[in-house]
């Protein structure tokens, strides 16, 4: 037994030694090939992920046994011509770069259907569509009829009227409506036949939403308002040069929250205050425990200018946007003004790090996780990257399939935007919506939705392919 | 080597260097695991290589160890019908019962003729090295059996199962060794198993251990040892030769296989260095094997299939649990240490030690039963377990012990103690971290690596390797469960096909298991010895149904 063992022993202590650097280098990508010129060559990999899956792919235009996702090992160095075949869709193709011990990684490839899905939602010659960033709710109208206005939940697929008949304040026209990011609160500023204007506080969460009329908190014109959706009621509204707060449960109004602004945001239950000469500050909505985040009025001057209002976006933790009067687009990162006018909308990727924002002719990313601060002889700002130019009128951009994607809507047709790490990004026309109104994409349901341009019917539209689907509510 | 096999009565440098020792085992457990969760974070590239090299060897040396497993059950399965009583009395005249093994029928099973050829091969080399067995007639058994809160309904099924045996009892000893502070009912628990049984036992003796003698723990050894003494001076008044006198210390609940003592009278008497050897029977945990919670039963599962393995390797075999061995090396070393809460294995490093490595364990293919912890809840048999598995790991307090007694030591080879010391550092090793290892470090380069990990072929080409590798190891899993199944004592019980099935799929709780029920108490065992706490002898409560 001891001669037996000490056998097998020494035979799997010689497996040990010759097989594990052999698997080790292999997971690095080396692997033997007798015929190159240097026996052990150090490869790369392919990594492709579609929806929906199942592609089959070519390379250099032959066949492979491989079906999206799938990965493409043991590559020699260069560049690779890929295709990738589905029934029903269009043929995806590009010419791929494979590095020594890289991974190229396409994992979110969406592929273009020939006759793209789409359904009816709710039936009505609607002129517009609004939508509340961040939420599932989106608004159409009829007319400019407060009572015309109908509100879509898209991951529940309900549709009730923003204000029932029969109900005060449906006979009046809107002439704003107030948003904030990721609440579903609405603000309205409606004005009744032959009567002074008013102001309507809905919370569209609620099965049928209660109308709160808050006029009386409102002393003068807003120019514009702001709010969180954890505020617990309380919003903030920028008129002249004063912020004001709002308790909406209270129903009281705290004038002079700050006297003397150029501007206000509220994010993680601070206020934003940048004041007349640049300065920045944070506190609560009590007013207490003020932070100075900006008191250099030299420096402050240099970035904010002596005269324009700014609205305050609190992007992350660390980053704080700034959108000016004009479309300017300021951060508080190096070399803090990124766009000089002209910025339209923007939108969040948060988890890297990134804002698509777009002009009226066209979209950019400001990417802020590639900042290199610290030890390095040339610090590294965010970087801004123009990914589309030469639109006519750019209305709305979103984050499409975990932010691999941008769909946005030029005049009235719509595209899908493929951002790819390797090359030019690729454009595709989604399809054509009805003349100056918007559109939202939910990347809940993975759907577009919009107004179809002959009948004006809220449609949606498949983007994901598979990811709608569910179930109506009756 | 006269060496002072205790942590205690040791001065100055030694005693410096008996601390450090101490904490050698425990630093280098956490080094492994917050290292490699460190490195894991910080350098995923680095990490991710080191475990892929770690579970090539995880796999390699577990395909080993499963060889052996199969080898090491097939060699029990082998022995399973032989008669050891008769092979004994055939000692007794070798050469003739060499010739009577040859001449054995043709038409035999393959079993028991292969059962015979390692007997006769045994006698063989006995024979040629022209060492006289002793005979058959002179030999005595003392059986010891420490007792601290054990009731009858524990202790008596083991002395049933001595008297019961085919090996006569009236050439064997019983002592039933008493801690003296235990409850009433212990105590008259074990007077009325002396009157049930003594007149069928060559004598059984009742013990009074006394509670804090000077120089002792709370701790079976010095129970035991104060046991031996008596059965000394007991064999002495009746010119029994030391020689002659095989010593079996076992765990209350024990419940010998009625062949136990009849194969461990052939062992000794066809061992050469008998005097100088310990006797290892596979210890497995049958008593209340279906009254126990799966995850208990697995656990000790494991724990018999390691001593399984173990036994086919007698070089390095250390004693465990329930064990015989020469009562002149016994007495020789000084009985079991005092002081210590793994007797078991430090009375085998204890013995080495003594005779300059001279000193051996003899694996024997029959079996010990013993129960497996149990309490009335779910919670409080999972902390049982716990407890018990921390004390077996605290088997770590003979590391220090052992190095030190080695570096002192001149007669014993260099290669040998090395090789010795690694394998008793890394069992204890590789106790506390692998299942770390293998349950949780393995999947944090992947999902800390971080973007720059993300776009290189090792992240994409290591979890594939792991899954190989991992799904290897399945089959030594699979084999795992097929020879429990086998293991399993036939009982009348209801449903035995489907409770058979439970038991395989309760196989699948090994990862968890592993973690929680036997590399936290080995790292707790280990952090304690660490820090220099100590760990009281913790008597696991047995129960019956």
């Amino acid at each position: 037994m001891l001669i037996l063992r000490r056998i097998v022993f020494y035979v799997f202590v010689l497996c040990y030694i010759v097989f594990c650097p052999l698997v080790v280098l292999y997971a690095f990508g080396y692997i033997f090939k007798p015929q190159s010129e240097d026996i052990v060559v150090k490869t790369g990999i392919l990594y492709f992920s579609t929806a929906p899956a199942g592609a089959v792919i070519y390379v250099n235009g032959e066949v492979t046994k491989n079906k999206t996702p799938a990965m493409l090992d043991k590559l020699l160095p260069g560049k690779y011509a890929i295709k990738l075949f589905l029934e029903d869709y269009e043929v995806w193709s590009d010419t791929l770069p494979v590095k020594a011990g890289e991974a190229t990684t396409l994992g979110k490839i969406l592929l273009v259907p020939k006759k793209r899905k789409t359904e009816s939602l709710i039936t009505g010659d609607f002129r517009d569509l609004t939508y509340l960033a961040g939420t599932q709710f989106l608004l159409v109208s009829r007319s400019a009829s407060a009572g015309d206005y109908a509100v879509y939940e898209c991951t529940g697929k309900n549709q009730e009227a923003l204000i029932g008949a029969g109900r005060g304040f449906a006979d009046c026209g809107v002439i704003s409506l107030f948003t904030a990011r990721e609440s579903s609160c609405v603000l309205l500023s409606v004005r009744p036949k032959g009567a002074k204007k008013l102001f309507l506080w809905l919370d569209l969460s609620e099965k049928e939403p209660s109308v709160s009329n808050i006029t009386d908190l409102f002393p003068e014109e807003p120019r514009w308002v702001t709010w969180e959706a954890s505020g617990g009621g309380n919003i903030f509204t920028f008129q002249g040069n004063s912020v004001n707060r709002l308790d909406i449960k209270a129903k009281a109004l705290y004038p002079g929250f700050a006297q003397d602004a150029r501007g206000v945001g509220v994010a993680g239950g601070l206020v934003y205050i940048l004041a007349p000469e640049g300065t920045l500050s944070s506190m609560n909505y009590e007013k207490n425990g003020v932070n100075k985040l900006l008191e250099d009025e030299k420096l402050a001057g240099s970035i904010f200018g002596s005269s324009g209002d700014f609205r305050i976006i609190p992007f992350s933790k660390d980053v704080i946007l700034f959108t000016g009067e004009s479309g300017e687009l300021l951060a508080n990162r190096l070399p803090y003004k990124f766009v000089e006018k002209g910025t339209v909308g923007i939108e969040f990727d948060l988890p890297r790090e990134r804002v698509l924002l777009w002009q009226k002719d066209k979209i950019g990313i400001l990417d802020f996780s590639t900042e290199v601060t610290g030890a390095v002889v040339f610090e590294q700002g965010p970087r801004l990257e123009w990914i589309f130019e030469g639109g006519k009128n750019v209305g709305e951009a979103f984050w499409v399939y975990e932010a691999s994607h941008v769909l946005f809507r030029d005049e009235n047709d719509v595209y899908l935007l493929e951002l790819r790490q390797y090359g030019r990004p690729r454009m595709d026309r989604v399809l054509t919506v009805k003349g100056k109104t918007g559109i939202f994409y939910s990347e809940k349901t993975g759907l577009m939705y919009y107004l179809d341009p002959s009948s004006g019917n809220l449609t949606s539209a498949e983007i994901i392919p598979g990811k709608a689907g569910a179930p109506a509510k009756k | 080597m006269k060496f002072n096999f205790s942590k205690y009565g040791i001065k100055g440098g030694e005693k410096a260097l008996e601390r450090f020792l101490e904490i050698i085992p425990g630093l280098t457990s956490w080094t492994v695991i917050v290292g490699m969760f460190i490195l894991a974070l910080a350098k995923p590239v680095i990490a991710a290589a080191i475990i892929i090299a770690f579970l090539i060897y995880w796999f390699l040396k577990l395909a080993y160890l499963t060889i052996f497993l199969i080898i090491s059950y097939f060699r029990l399965s082998i022995e399973k019908d032989t008669n050891w009583m008769k092979r004994a009395r055939g000692v007794n005249a070798p050469e003739v019962f060499i010739k009577a093994l040859r001449s054995a029928s043709s038409e035999a099973p393959f079993a028991k003729k292969l059962s015979d050829y390692f007997c006769r091969k045994r006698l063989e080399v006995l024979t040629k090295n022209g060492v006289k067995p002793p005979p058959l007639e002179d030999i005595y058994h003392l059986v010891i059996i420490p007792i601290a809160k054990e009731t009858p309904d524990i202790v008596e099924p083991g002395i049933k199962s001595i008297a019961d045996g085919t090996f006569p009892p009236e050439k064997i000893l019983v002592i039933l060794a008493v801690e003296e502070r235990a409850q009433v009912d212990v105590k008259k628990g074990a007077a009325d198993i002396r009157a049930k049984y003594r007149g069928r036992f060559l004598d059984l003796l009742v013990n009074m251990h006394k509670d804090g003698l000077r120089g002792e723990a709370r701790v079976k050894g010095a129970n035991a040892s104060v046991a031996a003494k008596v059965a000394a001076e007991y064999f002495k008044t009746r010119s029994v030769s030391f020689e002659n006198v095989i010593v079996s210390c076992f765990d209350s609940d024990t419940v010998v296989n009625p062949q136990y003592f009849a194969c461990l009278t052939y062992s000794f008497m066809t061992c050469p260095d008998r005097t100088r050897s310990s006797f290892q029977p596979i210890p497995v945990y049958y008593n209340n094997i279906w009254d126990v919670p799966g995850f208990a039963r697995v656990l000790e599962t494991g724990s018999s299939f390691f001593q399984l393995i173990e036994a086919t390797n007698p070089e390095q075999l250390v004693t465990f649990s329930s064990h015989s061995m020469s009562f002149k090396a016994l007495v020789d070393v000084g009985y079991w240490p005092v002081d210590m809460i793994s007797d078991d294995s430090a009375i085998f490093w204890k013995s080495y030690i003594h005779f300059d490595g001279k000193y051996r364990v003899v694996p024997m293919y029959t079996t010990v039963s013993m129960d497996i912890v149990v309490a009335n809840t779910w919670w409080k048999t999972i902390v049982n377990e716990y407890k018990q598995k921390r004390r077996w790991a605290w088997g770590v307090e003979n590391f220090p012990i052992v190095v030190r007694a080695f570096l002192k030591d001149k007669k014993i080879s260099l290669f040998t103690k090395m090789r010795l010391v690694l394998k008793l550092f890394e069992g204890h090793i590789s106790w506390a971290t692998w299942a770390f290892l293998l349950t949780v470090i393995v999947w944090l380069p992947p999902l800390f690596g971080g973007r720059h990990f993300q776009k290189s072929v090792l992240y994409y080409s290591a979890p594939r390797i792991d899954a190989i590798i991992f799904n290897l190891a399945s089959f030594s899993l699979i084999t795992s469960i097929i020879l429990s199944i086998c293991l399993l004592p036939k009982q009348k019980m209801k449903h035995p096909f489907l409770r058979r099935i439970v038991f395989a799929v309760q196989w699948l709780l090994i990862p968890v298991i592993i973690l929680f029920l036997s590399a936290i108490p080995a790292l707790d065992a280990q952090t304690r010895l660490m820090l220099g706490k100590r760990l009281e002898f913790w008597v696991a409560p047995k129960k019956k149904e």
